[in-house]
């Protein structure tokens, strides 16, 4: 078997994938984590932004059911949506990087509210200043 | 020369220092890690498929041209052996995909899994149902099967078995725990 191995690898028929192409996958792996954190944390800002002109407790004693219509009326459900999917999809995202297989579900939940919380927090600053 | 740094790689090197040469582009050092390995693999491989000798041959073959393939993507700071174990995982299940397992060649297993005190010692195995042991292991779900081989057979300690499935080492405990649960109800 060994020579079979090594005549292939000799031969050409057997070939290393390049290291760019490995560093490639994790960088990508990496890049559309951070991306989909970023969007996350928009689509919670859009909602608490949503909260905060709106505010629902104060909208539904004074205005009753009509303010109840409003409020399902207006909610931005797209980012709601748009949330929840990324959110899904950065918890599996973060479980494909480097030795991350070895953190427990709830470690990588923490991680992703933890990560969201903070650029959360950051992007909401970032608006108030504009 | 060659002579020396062939003798001193069959001896000395560790897996990592060889992979790190075939890395830098001496390919001919890689049937160091073909001689270290094949025997472990053809093992492994027959124990999680149960095929015939050419079938496991072949499925090793494709191990080690896969790992050669992918060496670039190796991290030289972790052990080569689970690297490894995890491709030859990967070769099983893809075959498992493209072809439905065979009836099991008891014969073959009995030897090998029979002879295994430490899972005998585990299960509290009565002598005349060793026998029975063999038909057990066969009958668990390819998971289970997978963390009793690398456990009990392959020696591996609950950290490298968590890097070969890609899990974490608590799971691997339960996954290990749930096995001898269900090889106890078999027997």
């Amino acid at each position: 078997m060994k020579k079979d191995i090594l005549k292939q690898i000799k031969d050409g028929k057997v070939k290393m994938k390049p290291k760019w192409q490995f560093q490639m996958i994790d960088k990508g792996q990496r890049v559309a984590w951070g991306s989909a954190m970023v969007l996350m944390a928009a689509s919670v800002a859009m909602i608490i932004m949503f909260v905060k002109e709106y505010e629902p407790l104060s909208l539904i004693s004074e205005y009753g059911e009509v303010g109840k219509e409003l409020l399902i009326e207006d909610f931005p459900y797209i980012w709601l949506t748009l949330g929840m999917l990324l959110m899904g999809m950065s918890t599996w995202l973060i479980s494909k990087i480097g030795d991350n297989y070895r953190k427990t579900n709830k470690q990588i939940w923490g991680i992703t509210l933890l990560t969201l919380t903070v650029v959360t927090i950051a992007e909401i600053f970032i608006w108030s200043l504009f | 020369m060659r002579k020396s740094k062939n003798q001193k790689l069959s001896g000395l090197a560790t897996d990592e220092e060889i992979i790190r040469l075939v890395q830098e582009g001496q390919g001919g050092e890689y049937g160091e890690i073909v001689n270290r390995y094949e025997k472990a693999m053809g093992r492994y491989i027959k124990r999680v498929t149960n095929q015939s000798f050419e079938e496991v041959e072949d499925l090793v073959q494709d191990t080690f041209v896969k790992a050669y393939e992918n060496i670039q993507g190796f991290d030289t700071k972790k052990k080569f052996g689970s690297w490894l174990y995890r491709i030859a995982h990967n070769i099983c299940i893809d075959y498992f995909r493209k072809k439905k397992p065979i009836s099991l060649n008891v014969d073959e297993q009995e030897e090998t899994l029979m002879s295994n005190e430490k899972l005998i010692e585990e299960l509290e195995i009565e002598k005349e149902n060793k026998k029975m042991m063999i038909t057990a292991v066969e009958k668990l779900n390819l998971k289970y099967k997978e963390v009793v081989l690398l456990y009990f057979f392959e020696d591996k300690s609950y950290d490298e078995i968590a890097d070969i499935l890609r899990t974490n080492t608590s799971n691997v405990g339960v996954l290990l725990n749930r096995a001898k649960t269900k090889l106890k109800q078999i027997l």
